[in-house]
């Protein structure tokens, strides 16, 4: 109704999504951050206050430096990736050829995928000892011996980070086809009446007028890559060593492998710090105008 | 000339790079595994073979391994696990995308509709919620559930998913039900209706498409979810099927072509939820009024 008055506040329409909202966001900040502050090991019956132990003991382990800087490697490489592979896929898919309307539905597939099963399509074509990536090399002879290729620390992270952006790309694909479908076509023809080759229609009209979208899905994959664990789980499983060890599993692994819950909640508090911390810098760095208009 | 060319080459390209993966693993399903294993390799020696979704779906042990008996370790029964783990995944699944529909339209109405203070706190507060990351609340949710005595059901994982979609729900559908013009709901409202005869008798109807859109990503999302999944299934009863396959991938002892037959079935719910995806959500509302 567009009178003035207030309404009182409809509880009745918005309780069952508050009380889920409370009861698994509200109230595990709180506890994670609690738990982040007391030695909490399933093992022992007691749960002593220790202060800042937890975090100290993350934070110096080298484990962790491994981890975060696997970390942010992933992220900084795949993030750009993803966007920039999608760009590419999304303007295809806006273009007239034989057999489109096939294409554009499969480009989805990779996103319907889980995972976990995405880490395992994957490892089969890497898998160092009966992977078809390896066979075909070796058949077409372009190498002698078989690449260990999720065996060597360099070799894992690429693979892995292909496969990650493998599943990101169709997201990202569509977020950036919608936002192409609103630049008017007019300004491409103009362009191209007055001579603008294709680059410098992608650098002059396409990617200024897709700003406000180029830069939410970058965030977005920037997240996704921050959190990404599943690929990694079975793919690799955050090996060899701790090479591909992201620090979502090494979440997972210190506090449900080792069963070092405290642990486990100071680097959930950290992580999150680091999220929030990465999207605002985001955001600082691009000209504000961009998402107001947005 | 050229240019087509270029087209359709990337097309392929692209074709290939999405769906390449999931034919791989077509194949990798019905070659036997000793061919599948060979070193130089040697893929097409023998009779490709339905052994394995013999096993998964019916338990029948494949022949090669009764043969030699060495091998009978290789069969995990883990694999048989995977018709029950698709049925619960369905049920977990549906079961969200149930639960988004019901609860996130009402709440997106609510936002849409009704002018109440604390509106936009309220608003910010359940849609900032997803940008925590999930691993970050991955122990605080195992104790919770574990205090409410939830562990190792169903109903703990549908909670925890639904809370991890109905914050895009509610942002998706507010925008939605706006988009409606308000004239109609008015006229009702001033003709004595109630709000809740409005929205099930006005608003739901007019906007049931974007409802199953927005409810089959929640079914996706749901479906696909690992993490939790993994955390708070113990048991093989309520495990979903990504915990299943992800354990299988690092079981050693799992046959690779079981594992690719597995993999294989896993996925036919995921090409056909790909297509209608496609159909409803991005060529129906995202891609909607501009014909391209």
């Amino acid at each position: 109704m567009r009178d003035k008055k207030y309404a009182r506040y409809p509880i009745e329409w918005l309780f069952p999504v508050l009380i889920l909202v409370i009861l698994f966001t509200v109230f595990p900040v709180g506890y994670a951050i609690y738990n982040s502050l007391h030695r909490i090991l399933l093992v022992l019956p007691t749960t002593p206050f220790i202060g800042l132990k937890n975090y100290i003991e993350v934070l110096t382990s080298i484990y962790f430096k491994e981890a975060i800087l696997n970390t942010l490697l992933f992220t900084v490489t795949t993030a750009p990736a993803t966007v920039i592979i999608s760009l590419g896929i999304a303007r295809l898919l806006l273009t007239k050829f034989y057999g489109r309307a096939i294409l554009r539905p499969v480009v989805l597939i990779p996103w319907a995928i889980p995972g976990s099963v995405a880490g395992i399509l994957w490892l089969w074509i890497f898998h160092g000892q009966w992977g078809l990536l390896n066979g075909f090399l070796l058949k077409l002879g372009i190498i002698k011996n078989y690449i260990p290729w999720l065996m060597d620390a360099r070799l894992a992270k690429f693979c892995v980070s292909v496969a990650h952006i493998w599943t990101q790309v169709p997201f990202a694909s569509i977020l950036l086809m919608a936002a192409l479908t609103t630049i008017p076509k007019d300004i491409y023809e103009a362009a191209e009446v007055d001579g603008a080759g294709a680059f410098r229609r992608l650098f002059s009209i396409t990617i200024p007028q897709i700003k406000g979208m180029i830069i939410i899905t970058l965030i977005y994959e920037c997240i996704m890559g921050l959190t990404s664990y599943d690929v990694v789980y079975s793919m690799t499983a955050g090996g060899p060593g701790g090479a591909t060890t992201l620090l979502s599993y090494f979440i997972w692994a210190e506090a449900f492998k080792l069963l070092s819950f405290g642990r486990g909640a100071a680097l959930g508090v950290i992580m999150a710090v680091i999220t929030f911390a990465l999207i605002m810098a985001i955001l600082k760095a691009i000209p504000t105008d961009i998402l107001v208009k947005e | 000339m050229a240019k087509k060319i270029l087209i359709h080459f990337l097309a392929l390209v692209v074709f290939l790079f999405c769906i390449g993966p999931l034919l791989l693993t077509l194949f990798g399903g019905i070659i036997p595994d000793a061919a599948l294993l060979s070193y130089p390799p040697k893929w097409f020696s023998m009779k490709p073979t339905l052994d394995y979704y013999n096993y998964i779906f019916r338990g029948k042990i494949p022949q090669s391994y009764e043969v030699r008996g060495a091998m009978r370790g290789m069969i995990s029964e883990e694999a048989r696990l995977i018709p029950h783990g698709m049925l619960n995944s369905a049920i977990i699944a549906l079961s969200v995308m149930g639960i988004n529909i019901l609860c996130g339209s009402m709440a997106a109405y609510a936002f849409a509709r009704i002018r109440f203070r604390g509106k936009s706190a309220t608003f910010m507060g359940i849609v900032m919620c997803r940008l925590l990351p999930a691993s970050a609340l991955a122990v605080p949710f195992y104790l919770i559930v574990q205090a409410l005595g939830l562990l190792d059901t169903k109903i703990a994982i549908i909670m925890v998913h639904s809370l991890l979609t109905l914050p895009f729900t509610v942002l998706i559908l507010s925008v939605f039900f706006r988009r409606i013009p308000i004239d109609i709901e008015e006229a009702a409202l001033v003709d004595g209706a109630s709000r809740i005869q409005v929205f099930r008798k006005i608003t739901l109807p007019l906007s049931a498409a974007s409802m199953v859109a927005t409810g089959l990503f929640a079914f996706m999302l749901s479906y696909s979810e690992f993490l939790y999944g993994l955390i708070l299934s113990g048991t093989k009863r309520t495990r979903s099927l990504p915990v299943i396959m992800a354990s299988l991938s690092i079981e050693t002892d799992v046959a690779w072509g079981m594992l690719m037959s597995g993999v294989f079935i896993t996925l036919i719910p995921s090409l056909v939820l790909a297509i209608v995806v496609w159909k409803f959500v991005v060529e129906g509302i995202i891609l909607g009024a501009v014909k391209y």
